[in-house]
């Protein structure tokens, strides 16, 4: 008898603890205390309220442009995003959700989509908020995930055109443990917060290709007058020695031009050598760099490899007094040099 | 009682351990594993890693294919045709689909990557004429070349084949992505699939006709405007004419009112008759469609968005057969393949049957509590386009979800449906506090496609709302909720006002109010 109510008893707490659980539970979730999904941060500038100066920097990258930048939403690129393939990495939901290694991407969110790529994209987690660092007590319920500054966050979209992190993974710098962060998002100093000392912060800014001073740093142009072959020659190289991967690299729109321009002693710059494309139409001699678009069959990846050197020798006539070499970066390979972003640039006098 | 309390206390540690192992008590931890809503978990082919196109996979059949043989009597033949009109190659192609010799097969495979275009011609017609298993899987490898002629040749010869698992080979051809570079070869794949019950090309058809008319379809262009479409017209009417028995007196040398009522015509009878068109596919029993199909469900897991859509693509396009496949994967398959499973089952919902839908519905319905966000996202957008009115209660039960995408996909779902017995409902959850403006606005056009002239003029005004979030969100929740934005995007975005803007309202009002999709 006793043993029946024991076991009765023990049946009605079961069945008791059962129905506690959430999973078991029907009708509409509600937020679990102190979940993140109570805490109501639902968009970016939910985060602002605290973290002012990192949201100014978020706000003025472009990955809060994703949603909006004219140059995605183009009829040839995403056509207002009616290219549905563009969405998951314009507007992504949390990598964190679906966790973040070999083969994780992301799916598209449905809320928030004009904060493009927000702060929840990179930070929210099931359960609070990703952060760098350990420890830290605050309303979002920040959590140590070191996997922040793992290439494998930024690799679900930015490899989705091309594979950035293989490229990565030949450099030195992979191999001494130095991430896409490094560069792209720097140092910088935070002011004084809640009570806290001012200290040093990774920006926010995420640097790359729309960033001028960036760009200008992953290449170096040199060049020499030599003695060649068949005659005089201009040596021009140029040399990837500021990025981790290839230069360009990411979307297969980005094209970077050497363009070399000689000129007769009465300063007229010589005619055209070989066939032009458009957007390649200046300059007496030039070369692309670039990955061809999957559509563009029989052209080669001509990107340069980090510490890699392209170099190019340039046939000089007698004539010749004087030669320019510009770089110039252009977003999308059709546009014209005078829309590109000039990163390097020599003006060579050419002795008689 | 103190016997009671002598075994109270070890019991009620027993059910906390066993509330905790549930996951009851207090916050998941964030090593606790997600809630599985489904009991077990298929697995599907693997994509496999680096470069990875649909088109390599569907190039290739079940069928072990001879490695191209540069020599023998037969290439030796080929050979002697280089650079001669393709068009009087009769003679040589009869000898070569003739040959029985058992390497004729190899020396065709690489006649077929001749760099001269006559010798890939007779290749391929030769191979057009053999009936074997693996003619099928080599004529794919020609469906993509450079000449329209011999793209075309190779794609009647796989489909005399008739061999089942080409199907979404053929289907590719008419895709958007990787697709095929000839219109003709597209629209005479969309024609020749109608023939054998896949309709899903027939969009395709009825834009062709639109071509060089007033009502051309200038968006999303799949093609580059041409005036040479003659023959792709002559095709894709004569397909539409078999399927509907009726050409609906579309000529194009007509005169262009009545082409263009003619297309009128067209489009509304697809409406009217698409979901009793699919209804009469045969069902697929062949094994060997099916180990495609999960090997293209198996895609929806790659890790290239691109070949995300493709296989999103084809599988919407293999029409509602796909169905019960793709119920399966929802419930099944890994995270990715759950939700892209579902966007597909969303896209198939209206050339479903109904009682396909209900059914398919009723199942997915778990998917509302799973422990994904994302999946919950898209199941209640599922449940909703497969459910219809009979969704409605299930819905409702998730507009308080956690996450807000679940919540603004919920009153989308709603929205589409737009059921009266949602309005109480709908207004409660309205005056819930903290919800994100897109979840409000969405929330507002739900109440306004129940019928509600105030809630739908109160949703309209959010056009004027000072919030870009909340203009825009009207917007999209418009065109979610009706599929049409009736000209209100162009019309704010030029600020024309007045009367272009006012008319486009007055539509938009019109349809939120009007009949909803059972």
């Amino acid at each position: 008898m006793r043993w029946a109510r024991i076991a009765t008893a023990a049946l009605v707490l079961v069945g008791l603890a059962y129905l506690i659980a959430p999973g078991n539970r029907s009708g509409p979730r509600t937020p679990l205390p102190g979940t993140a999904a109570s805490l109501q941060f639902q968009n970016s500038e939910s985060c602002a309220e605290c973290h002012v100066e990192v949201y100014e920097e978020w706000n003025s990258s472009m990955h809060a442009q994703a949603w909006h930048d004219p140059l995605v939403r183009a009829p040839a690129m995403s056509d207002d995003f009616k290219r549905k393939d563009c969405i998951p990495c314009h507007a992504p939901r949390p990598v964190f959700e679906h966790g973040i290694g070999q083969g994780a991407r992301v799916v598209p969110r449905n809320v928030n989509m004009h904060e493009g790529v927000d702060c929840l994209a990179c930070h929210r987690m099931r359960n609070g908020v990703a952060s760098t660092r350990s420890g830290l007590r605050a309303p979002c319920r920040p959590l140590h995930a070191p996997e922040l500054g793992d290439v494998g966050l930024c690799a679900p979209c930015h490899d989705q055109h091309k594979t950035i992190s293989e490229e990565w993974a030949l450099t030195e710098e992979a191999a001494r443990g130095i991430g896409c962060n490094e560069c792209h998002m720097p140092l910088v100093m935070r002011s004084a917060l809640g009570g806290l000392p001012a200290r040093k912060g990774r920006s926010h800014r995420f640097p790359g290709a729309h960033d001028e001073e960036l760009m200008k740093s992953a290449v170096v142009l040199s060049h020499q007058v030599a003695a060649g072959e068949s005659g005089r020659e201009l040596v021009v190289r140029l040399t990837n020695t500021g990025a981790a991967h290839h230069v360009p690299t990411d979307a297969r729109h980005r094209a970077l031009d050497l363009v070399v321009t000689l000129y007769d002693p009465m300063g007229r710059a010589q005619g055209p050598v070989g066939e032009r494309s458009p957007g390649q139409e200046g300059g007496t001699y030039r070369w692309r760099f670039r990955n061809p678009y999957r559509t563009e069959s029989g052209m080669a990846d001509t990107r340069i490899p980090a510490r890699a050197e392209v170099l190019h020798r340039v046939p000089l006539a007698a004539s010749i007094r004087r030669a320019t070499i510009e770089v110039v970066f252009k977003l999308t390979p059709y546009i014209p040099d005078s829309e590109g972003l000039l990163v390097a640039h020599a003006e060579v006098d050419i002795p008689p | 009682m103190s016997r009671l309390l002598s075994w109270s206390g070890p019991l009620a540690l027993g059910t906390l351990w066993l509330a905790l192992l549930q996951g009851g008590c207090g916050p998941e931890g964030d090593s606790a594993p997600p809630r599985e809503t489904a009991p077990h978990r298929k697995s599907y082919p693997a994509p496999p890693e680096g470069e990875w196109y649909f088109r390599d996979l569907l190039a290739v059949g079940p069928v072990p294919l001879p490695a191209p043989q540069a020599s023998g009597a037969l290439f030796n033949l080929l050979e002697q045709w280089a650079g001669r009109d393709a068009i009087d190659a009769g003679v040589i192609i009869e000898q070569l689909a003739a040959s029985t010799d058992e390497a004729a097969l190899a020396q065709l495979r690489a006649g077929l990557r001749h760099h001269d275009a006559s010798v890939r011609y007779a290749s391929c017609a030769a191979l057009g004429r053999r009936r074997e298993e693996a003619v099928a899987a080599l004529l794919m490898e020609a469906l993509r070349d450079e000449r329209q002629e011999i793209a075309l040749l190779a794609l009647e010869g796989i489909i005399a084949q008739d061999q089942s698992w080409t199907l979404p080979r053929v289907i590719k051809c008419y895709g958007m992505h990787d697709n095929n570079p000839h219109l003709i070869v597209r629209v005479t794949a969309a024609a020749r699939l109608i023939d054998k019950g896949i309709y899903a090309g027939v969009p395709l058809l009825i834009k062709v006709l639109k071509e060089n008319t007033p009502i051309a379809d200038e968006k999303n262009r799949e093609w580059d405007r041409t005036d040479r479409i003659a023959w792709e017209k002559e095709v894709a009417i004569a397909a539409l004419s078999r399927l509907a028995t009726s050409d609906f007196g579309f000529h194009q040398d007509g005169p262009i009112p009545q082409q263009v009522a003619a297309i009128r015509s067209i489009e509304d009878w697809w409406d009217r008759e698409r979901s009793r068109l699919w209804e009469r596919t045969p069902p697929w029993s062949d094994r060997q469609l099916a180990r495609v199909i999960d090997q293209i469900i198996g895609g929806l897991a790659a890790f290239q968005l691109r070949h995300v859509d493709n296989a999103r693509f084809l599988l919407e396009h293999l029409g509602p057969p796909a169905g019960e496949r793709l119920v399966e994967a929802a419930l099944g398959g890994s995270f990715y393949i759950r939700f892209h499973s579902l966007e597909v089952l969303a896209a198939l919902a209206p050339a479903a049957r109904q009682a396909q839908r209900s059914s398919w519905a009723q199942v997915l319905v778990p998917l509302l509590e799973d422990s994904e966000p994302a999946v919950r996202q898209q199941a209640a957008l599922t449940v909703g386009a497969l459910g219809g009115a009979r969704a409605v209660g299930e819905l409702l039960g998730h507009l308080g979800d956690a996450d807000p995408g679940v919540q603004r996909s919920v009153a989308l779902a709603l929205g589409r449906i737009g059921s009266p017995g949602a309005r109480s409902r709908l207004q409660e959850q309205l005056a819930t506090v903290g919800l994100l403006a897109e979840v409000r606005v969405a929330l507002l056009g739900a109440l306004a496609a129940t019928g509600e002239r105030e809630a739908a003029e109160q949703f309209l005004a959010g056009l004027d709302d000072s919030e870009e979030t909340v203009r825009q969100g009207t917007l999209d929740t418009l065109l979610a909720i009706t599929g049409d934005d009736f000209g209100l995007r162009a019309a704010v975005a030029e600020e024309s006002g007045g009367g272009p803007l006012a008319e486009a309202r007055d539509r938009a009002l019109r349809a939120l109010l009007g009949p909803r999709a059972p």
